[in-house]
């Protein structure tokens, strides 16, 4: 380890005992989701603001949204919920640009939380995805990923919706909307969602031809899209 | 993954020829002397046929005649769908029947049926909003179903999930499209059949689901908290999502306490896109609150018919009861219905936006109610695109009146206080996307010691989406 890594290590070593996390500071925390075996997910009640810790003073980091940009529903994963006097709050991800936040949101702004089993794991560096289901792989695929320029992001995301493609061949029989956005293409019409999708270039696959997208070939997508349900995490590695 | 099969191309028209007649016979050598016994035979031939067929009448028995006549019907039947198929062809499209009125599918739209979903694609409809065709899906022999959809503009995609059964045996049998529209000044429709063969699919999906005994509250998948001493319902739902039936075996479920499982499907197979519910019941201990929470999981394995896949086994979701040592309550509940001493705990509203109390009404044998008690609004979560129902449901309702985006839609009494049941049917096809408010105002009966009945509203968000088959924005 480098003299500067050891360093970081020591100084978040120091950090960590010393900054409590704010849901146990203020009352009982439970995990809702452990994004493997068990991912609660939910639809919004209503615009609630997104805070950056369980109390109506924190910082604002966005308000919950009804619908995607494709117009279908907006749905967010519950991971954990925090019960204090008074008041119930809800960690949530946050899908949006910069990827990965998190915040909370009060119990009364999500409606009744759904239970899914199992996530999707795409691994850009052997290019395949596989779905997993009570521990165990049920699909696996080769995928197409970014190009250098439009890398596909990684972290953690969900499926967001399962949508029917129609006029556009480009993008197969099927597709997946996520989470997660492109960070280089904010410009792109829709915010630059990264979607998982078919593709009429199934030469391409596997490879690093897309501009952010998961592409797979049709007959995988449209498996796939049958495998996996709305809130499924979605593990993007490299 | 189950296949579908694209129609199969319809019978080639009949070719042969009427006349029989061939050509250059006229050229050959000799034909000078054809030319001049040709006639004399025809002369002599059109003599004796008269002749020959009258004999032949006064010789046929009704049985005969009756041949006869069936063999003419069925010829002017086989003309008539070699007609109809031709008709059909030029149209572009397969039929079992002839397009409905004006407008063909091949101007106005197209279908599309593998075994899971029915698309339907109409277009050059007017440029007006709400045109409204009606649809209709017939499976092998099963009974058809019908709805209709509605969309603005000339162009609709319509995509209808279907859970097409395995054929009998390895054989292919029809999956049949209808539609038919008399909207914005045009009618017309077509009924479209296609062969499929889909493979058998047995899945299953099991859901887990708790709530603290007595609690107003409905089951839910939320962690709740509870006290030693009270009683978890649990609800375990089996839902057949694949395509077969399915035999459930014998249930058992650790997290239950001995005796108490009761429900299911008794026995009888698990038919597609059906539901069983198995109920039970856990008492919260001493051992419980030490251990500080109580979650509780299931597995169920189910069986398809042989031949048609392999057994399906699939865990439920945990669900999670936080559990405490009992407290002595301050109060009597039914001296102060509003409060929570039971401990019965955590509120977990699964839709509206107002909180929902889970304080267990009075029990006194008379009806009286506070505005805690007064029942939920229950509707559709996530998107609706098709006629959907929101209503209220808890014996004691008198009357609702049901409001959305601020518009009074209707006031509904209730014929009996006892049931309490009042549903509303909503078509949100003419709403604009995006989320919508609808309230329900709720009058309870009023109780005999009661000044006045209680009222009080609850309001859910009714979220109006966009076809789920379109053209997504992802960067690709």
């Amino acid at each position: 380890m480098s003299a500067a890594g050891a360093l970081a290590a020591a100084l978040l070593a120091l950090l960590i005992p010393t900054v409590p996390a704010p849901a146990q500071a203020q009352g009982r925390l439970t995990h809702l989701s452990n994004l493997h075996t068990q991912t609660r997910w939910t639809y919004p009640s209503y615009e609630a603001v997104v805070r950056g810790s369980p109390t109506s003073r924190s910082r604002a980091l966005g308000h919950l949204r009804f619908l995607t940009d494709d117009g279908q529903a907006e749905i967010y994963i519950a991971l954990a919920e925090q019960t204090a006097p008074g008041a119930q709050w809800v960690r949530i991800e946050i899908p949006g640009r910069p990827n990965g936040q998190h915040g909370w949101v009060p119990r009364t702004a999500l409606g009744a939380l759904h239970t899914v089993d199992g996530y999707l794991h795409v691994d850009e560096r052997a290019l395949r995805a596989t779905l997993y289901r009570a521990g165990h792989a049920i699909f696996s695929a080769p995928v197409g990923v970014g190009k250098a320029s439009t890398v596909t992001p990684t972290g953690r995301f969900y499926v967001m919706e399962k949508l029917v493609t129609v006029n556009a061949p480009i993008y197969g029989p099927y597709a997946l909307g996520t989470s997660a956005y492109a960070p280089t293409l904010s410009e792109w019409p829709g915010g630059g969602v990264v979607g998982i999708h078919g593709t009429d270039e199934p030469q391409l696959i596997p490879g690093r031809p897309s501009h952010g997208c998961i592409r797979m070939r049709n007959a995988d997508i449209a498996r796939l899209w049958r495998l996996v349900a709305v809130g499924t995490p979605i593990e993007i590695s490299d | 993954m189950r296949d579908s099969r694209e129609p199969q191309t319809e019978g080639s028209v009949s070719t042969r020829s009427r006349s029989g007649r061939r050509p250059g016979i006229w050229r050959r050598p000799g034909a000078s002397l054809l030319a001049v016994l040709l006639p004399l035979v025809l002369v002599l031939a059109a003599l004796l046929a008269p002749v020959g067929e009258a004999h032949q009448t006064r010789e046929r028995t009704p049985e005969e005649e009756a041949a006869k006549a069936a063999a003419k019907q069925a010829e002017r039947e086989q003309q008539a769908a070699e007609k109809r198929t031709q008709r059909e062809q030029q149209a572009g499209i397969r039929s079992n029947g002839k397009p409905i009125g004006r407008g063909t599918s091949r101007e106005n739209g197209s279908l599309s049926i593998t075994c899971t979903q029915v698309i339907w694609k109409y277009k050059s409809f007017p440029d007006l909003p709400g045109n409204t065709v009606t649809e209709r899906i017939t499976i092998g022999h099963a009974p058809s179903t019908e709805k209709t959809f509605t969309f603005d503009g000339p162009e609709g995609t319509d995509v209808v999930p279907i859970n097409a059964p395995p054929g009998p045996g390895a054989h292919a049998y029809h999956i049949d499209g209808w539609t038919k529209w008399h909207t914005n000044g045009v009618h017309g429709g077509f009924d479209i059949p296609v062969v499929v063969k889909c493979a058998a699919d047995p899945a299953l999906e099991v859901e887990k689901l708790q709530k603290i005994a007595g609690a107003s509250a409905t089951y839910t998948s939320s962690p709740l908290g509870g006290q030693v001493g009270q009683t978890v319902d649990y609800e375990v739902l089996a839902r057949n999502t694949g395509n077969v039936p399915l035999s459930l075996g014998a249930f058992s479920d650790a997290g239950c306490d001995a005796g108490t499982i009761t429900g299911g499907p008794g026995g009888e197979p698990l038919t597609p896109g059906a539901t069983a519910a198995y109920l039970c019941t856990h008492l919260l201990n001493a051992a419980d609150a030490t251990a500080g929470s109580y979650p509780n999981t299931v597995s169920l394995t189910a069986t398809p018919p042989q031949g048609e896949g392999s057994p399906v086994s699939q865990t439920s979701n945990t669900v999670l009861v936080e559990v405490t040592q009992a407290t002595p309550p301050s109060n009597s509940p039914a001296n102060n219905p509003q409060s929570n001493t039971s401990g019965s705990s955590t509120p977990t509203p699964s839709s509206g936006t107002l909180p929902f109390s889970s304080a267990q009404p009075p029990r006194s044998g008379v009806l009286a109610f506070s505005s805690t008690t007064v029942p939920r609004l229950q509707g559709p979560q996530g998107c609706v695109r098709g006629k959907f129902h929101a209503s209220v449901k808890s014996a004691g309702v008198a009357s609702v009146s049901f409001y959305l985006d601020g518009h009074k839609l209707r006031r509904m009494t209730a014929h009996s206080a006892r049931r309490g049941l009042l549903s509303i049917t909503i078509d949100p096809t003419r709403l604009n996307l995006g989320p919508h408010r609808l309230l329900a105002r709720i009058t309870m009966v009023k109780s005999p010691t009661a000044s006045r009945a209680v009222s009080a509203s609850r309001t859910m968000t009714v979220l109006r989406c966009a076809s789920a088959a379109i053209t997504p924005k992802f960067t690709g």
